[in-house]
């Protein structure tokens, strides 16, 4: 599965073609260079998934984009030919022209058998409610057996004429199988320049006035690991147009804008769902609440919408729109009331903006509002439903975004320091019989709160029940099934709160002074969730504050003997605070969890997981009593 | 206001004087026209009174030495004033030379040579030792020194009531109560009960600590480090020393530290991997709170120096005989296992004071290396 994902990455870099695919044949003598490295590879013992070779010559012109690839890919075992038996080019229909030259099998007795054009099959790269030009021409090579070699040429033309946005590729050297030898050259004419910028350790550039060439040999798979933003930390050669932002920003600009007619129209409209209503913050609710609600996901972005928003009007007329659309249609409602916004381009799977190398529109995949009122920075994803527009969606936070405003640079979208904020309030009642009472209320706040608005919108209520008694079975208590109640579920302004009542049947020795040790349930589930499972790359840490307050009354047959220690476990990870008190009678025993976001290196992981591991174990709470004559 | 008129050694007028017991003295009875003095009693008889009662019995002592006074030579004494001299340095500056002057007077009758008093010598050394006894209430001083001080102080009167006994002696116009080693009821159970329990005291607080083998004195300002390096404990305050095994412990201990006060100490335990830091903060704190119900403890977990564990402390805090206790625990967790530092001090109120905080930082220091 991530292979095929990241071919798609790779690939789709580099699909340039018009459609319909085109079969023009080419024989394999023609091909000397590539059947004697064949010959070559097959002295070698390769032992998994291998690309013994690739090649990509790109040459930038006026109008066009000339992409030549070529490639070796060697089948070890039938697990190499099951998981990648097939390849995916994707191409724009509308600007790209493919040719195939070569798709020929190689048996390990030397045997080619071709790819006929009868076994291409071309498929919509969409998803259900997303369209747009892009297609994937899929390629299930044919007479695949263990110890055999697929050679690959084509090549994509792109027509830049048409293209609503400037032309940048980035291409990753290293990928999640090996790469024996890997060359990529561009060429251009010195009055339509190409820059370009190598980050991969993996290979070496040399240029010329007219062209660049990148090259790499025995270059290492990915380690994969738990949680990466890949484009972050792989290397990769960016090439691009000459641009500076300020142009990337006025195309985008001039796109935008013509999204934004009939402003009095939707004016119109807005002053109807506003009402009497005279509080900013609740106009501004009401219109976030109407777009991301009630306008439809569905994205529409073929060639000519790609980067630009369907008219705000349509959107609103139709009910229907991407994100683009969405954010259009929301600048023009707070245009309405008189908030300055304006857009800004996000790139979803980017946190390092310094990996922006070259000025390029096709860095970002996403748009959302920003603007400022009351001396406060906002920023509104359209798209999201289950956030409150006070608070960045979580999605967003920290990602490389494109801000469009007249000088502008990339920058990062802020982040909370706590994305999981929540508090728990826990009465545990000692009853006379040795059985105990707890009643738990938890309030999820922001993000927190809109990861489970979302998770739970697809869920009836008998599912939500469900999956919450789960949930308190595996954290809290599995001996006994609580009464939960949840509310506040729809309303995006608000916390989230999880109520429970749960009775557990005696189990504690009256007749003796009480020992008894408690798992401050919540802090311990966060503690768990802490843990980085990252090993091989730094990891992106959300940040997570949680506060919980129990009250143990003991009162019924003991008097309090000793309280839990007092904690302030303190680094520079976060800290684990606690302090008790005796209220008339009763144990009130306050906890305190924050660990705020932060980039863990990867050096520094194993030391994080130490530390966690060591506020796990001080999570449990010891209370004693002594028993009442 | 001691009332310390001139003595007059005519007009005497006969008093009967009944030694009955230290809590039944009565006043003397003026019915009889005879005075009846107590026998005179061998001077260690009194020593070991004097000694016996921690010095308590010299008020008694002088309360019926001037009763004596009052009886024979018709002074305008008040003998009950006489119970607080001892304890009152300066009412000492006066009452004493008084006092003398009235066994001078004694002597003089029983044609004796009077008593200088070693020409002061015996006043001041009355008058310091008055003054370091109310101090020590304060102030630690080691054992040794406040055992050679009531030895002391109980020579010093048994000196005094001998030159009386001398006097006495020579005396035959007065009744004496008969029985020579005479000893009331109640100062023979002083003697069966208190002169024991002195005697242990004296051998466990003053004597003992002379012969405790000191292994190691452990200069102020320095880091003591384990020899098998699991643990370091900072010596923020002089006089800290390491002892013998089972000094403090029961010698499960494996390093014992002697503070610069008689009942200060740590002693560290390694528990190994049995127990856990909650094991032993948990358990040391529960002890001290039922032994001890007016006990107030303190428990706090940090990190380690390094970061990489979790330092348990916990300090509890009660009075026993109105001085204060202090007991600490630092519980460390290392790669061989649980290490505690267990911690006592207990002192007269200032140099408790003095000691508790820097005790409380060398407890708190205790680390894993």
């Amino acid at each position: 599965m991530k292979i095929s994902i990241l071919l798609i990455i790779l690939l789709s870099n580099l699909c340039l073609a018009k459609s319909p695919v085109t079969w023009v044949p080419k024989n394999l003598d023609s091909w000397n260079e590539l059947y004697s490295i064949t010959q070559q590879a097959k002295t070698q013992s390769y032992n998994e998934y291998t690309e013994i070779y690739f090649d990509a010559d790109i040459t930038l012109s006026e109008k066009t984009v000339i992409t030549k690839i070529r490639r070796i890919i060697f089948y070890p075992n039938i697990n190499s030919i099951q998981n990648n038996g097939a390849d995916i080019i994707t191409f724009n229909e509308a600007l790209d022209t493919v040719k195939i030259s070569v798709i020929s099998t190689i048996s390990p007795s030397g045997e080619e058998k071709k790819f006929s054009q009868h076994d291409l099959k071309i498929n919509d790269a969409n998803t259900y409610n997303t369209f747009s030009s892009q297609k994937n021409a899929v390629l299930s090579y044919t007479g695949l057996e263990p110890q055999s070699f697929v050679l690959v040429d084509y090549e994509i033309v792109r027509n830049l004429s048409n293209q609503e946005s400037d032309w940048s590729r980035e291409l990753f050297p290293q990928n999640i199988f090996p790469r024996e030898a890997y060359r990529v050259t561009a060429h251009w004419q010195p009055e339509f320049p190409l820059v370009w910028n190598n980050t991969s350790k993996f290979v070496d550039c040399k240029d010329t006035k007219t062209s660049v060439s990148c090259e790499g040999k025995k270059i290492s798979k990915i380690v994969p690991d738990d949680e990466i933003y890949w484009t972050d930390q792989i290397g990769s050669i960016q090439l691009g147009q000459q641009h500076n932002w300020d142009t990337i920003i006025q195309t985008a600009l001039s796109k935008f804008e013509r999204s934004q007619d009939k402003q009095e129209k939707i004016s119109s409209f807005v002053k109807n769902l506003l009402g009497q209503e005279a509080d900013i913050e609740k106009k501004i609710s009401l219109i976030h609440n109407f777009v991301s609600q009630k306008i439809q996901y569905v994205s529409m972005s073929e060639n000519g919408n790609s980067i630009t928003p369907h008219s705000a009007l349509r959107t609103l007329d139709k009910r229907l729109g991407d994100c683009k659309d969405k954010s259009a249609l929301l600048f023009s409602m707070l245009k309405a009331i008189n908030v300055k916004a304006y857009p800004v381009l996000v790139a979803t799977e980017r946190l390092k903006q310094e990996r922006l190398k070259l000025p390029s529109l096709n860095f970002f995949d996403h748009m959302v509002i920003c603007f400022d009122i009351q001396s406060k920075h906002y920023c509104i994803d359209a798209t999201n439903s289950y956030s409150d527009w006070r608070y960045i969606s979580p999605g967003i936070q920290g990602k490389v975004a494109l801000p469009l405003l007249e000088n502008a640079s990339p920058i990062n979208l802020p982040k909370s320091n706590y994305r999981l904020q929540m508090n728990s309030s826990t009465i545990y009642t000692f009853l006379p019989d040795g059985g105990q009472s707890e009643e738990q209320v938890r309030y999820y706040e922001s993000e927190y709160a809109s990861f489970f608005r979302n998770f739970f919108s697809n869920k009836d209520e008998k599912q939500i029940e469900d999956w919450l008694i789960t949930d308190y079975h595996d954290h809290v208590a599995s001996k006994a099934d609580p009464i939960l109640k949840i509310t506040d579920l729809n309303s995006i302004d608000k916390k989230l709160t999880i109520r429970s009542e749960t009775i557990f049947k005696p189990y504690i020795d009256t007749n003796v002074d009480l020992t008894y040790t408690e798992n401050d349930s919540w802090i311990l589930y966060q503690l768990d969730n802490q843990l980085i499972r990252n090993k091989a790359y730094e990891y992106n840490l959300s940040g997570a504050k949680i506060t919980s307050l129990i009250l143990f009354d003991i009162t019924a047959k003991w008097n309090v003997k000793t309280l839990p220690a007092s904690i302030f476990l303190e680094n520079k990870y976060g800290s684990l605070s606690r302090n008790s008190k005796v209220n008339k009678g009763k144990i009130e025993v306050l906890t305190e969890l924050k660990i705020p976001r932060n980039i863990v290196s990867l050096d520094e992981i194993s030391k994080f997981n130490e530390y966690i591991n060591l506020l796990k174990k001080e999570s449990t709470i010891s209370i004693y009593g002594t028993l009442k004559k | 206001m001691i009332n310390m008129e001139g003595i007059s050694t005519e007009n005497v007028k006969p008093v009967a004087i009944e030694p009955t017991s230290i809590g039944s003295v009565s006043e003397p009875s003026v019915d009889t026209g005879e005075i009846v003095l107590a026998a005179p009693r061998p001077w260690w008889i009194e020593f070991l009174l004097h000694f016996s009662t921690f010095g308590a019995y010299t008020s008694i002592w002088l309360f019926l030495r001037t009763r004596e006074f009052k009886a024979i030579f018709n002074a305008p004494l008040k003998p009950w004033l006489w119970l607080f001299v001892p304890v009152m340095a300066i009412a000492e500056i006066i009452a004493l030379p008084k006092f003398t002057k009235h066994v001078n007077a004694l002597e003089e009758r029983a044609n004796l040579k009077p008593w200088n008093a070693w020409y002061g010598t015996w006043y001041l050394l009355v008058i310091l030792l008055t003054i370091a006894f109310n101090v020590s209430d304060k102030y630690e001083f080691p054992g040794y020194f406040l055992l050679f001080g009531l030895l002391l102080w109980a020579g010093l009167f048994s000196v005094l009531h001998d030159r009386m006994n001398k006097a006495k002696a020579q005396l035959k116009e007065y009744t004496y109560t008969s029985k020579k080693y005479y000893l009331s009821i109640i100062e023979r159970v002083i003697l069966l009960l208190l002169f024991p329990i002195t005697l242990y005291f004296s051998l466990t607080l003053a004597i003992k600590p002379l012969f405790e083998k000191t292994i190691n004195v452990l200069a102020t300002n320095s880091v003591y480090i384990d020899k098998k390096n699991n643990f370091e404990l900072p010596i923020n305050d002089k006089g800290w020393k390491t002892v013998a095994m089972g000094t403090h412990s029961d010698g499960s201990a494996i390093v014992e530290f002697q503070g610069p006060l008689d009942d200060m100490y740590f002693v560290v335990f390694h528990h190994g991997h049995d127990e856990t830091l909650n094991s032993v903060s948990y358990s040391r704190i529960n002890s001290a709170v039922e032994e001890n119900k007016d006990a107030k403890c303190i428990h706090t977990r940090t990190l380690s120096k390094d970061q990489k564990s979790v330092v348990a402390k916990a300090s509890c805090k009660w009075r026993v005989l109105n001085n204060p206790v202090l007991m600490t625990v630092t519980v460390i967790e290392t790669p061989t296992g649980i290490i505690e530092l267990n911690g006592h001090m207990s002192s007269v109120s200032a140099s408790y004071a003095k000691h508790e905080q820097k005790m409380l930082t060398m407890a708190a220091g205790f680390s894993p290396l």
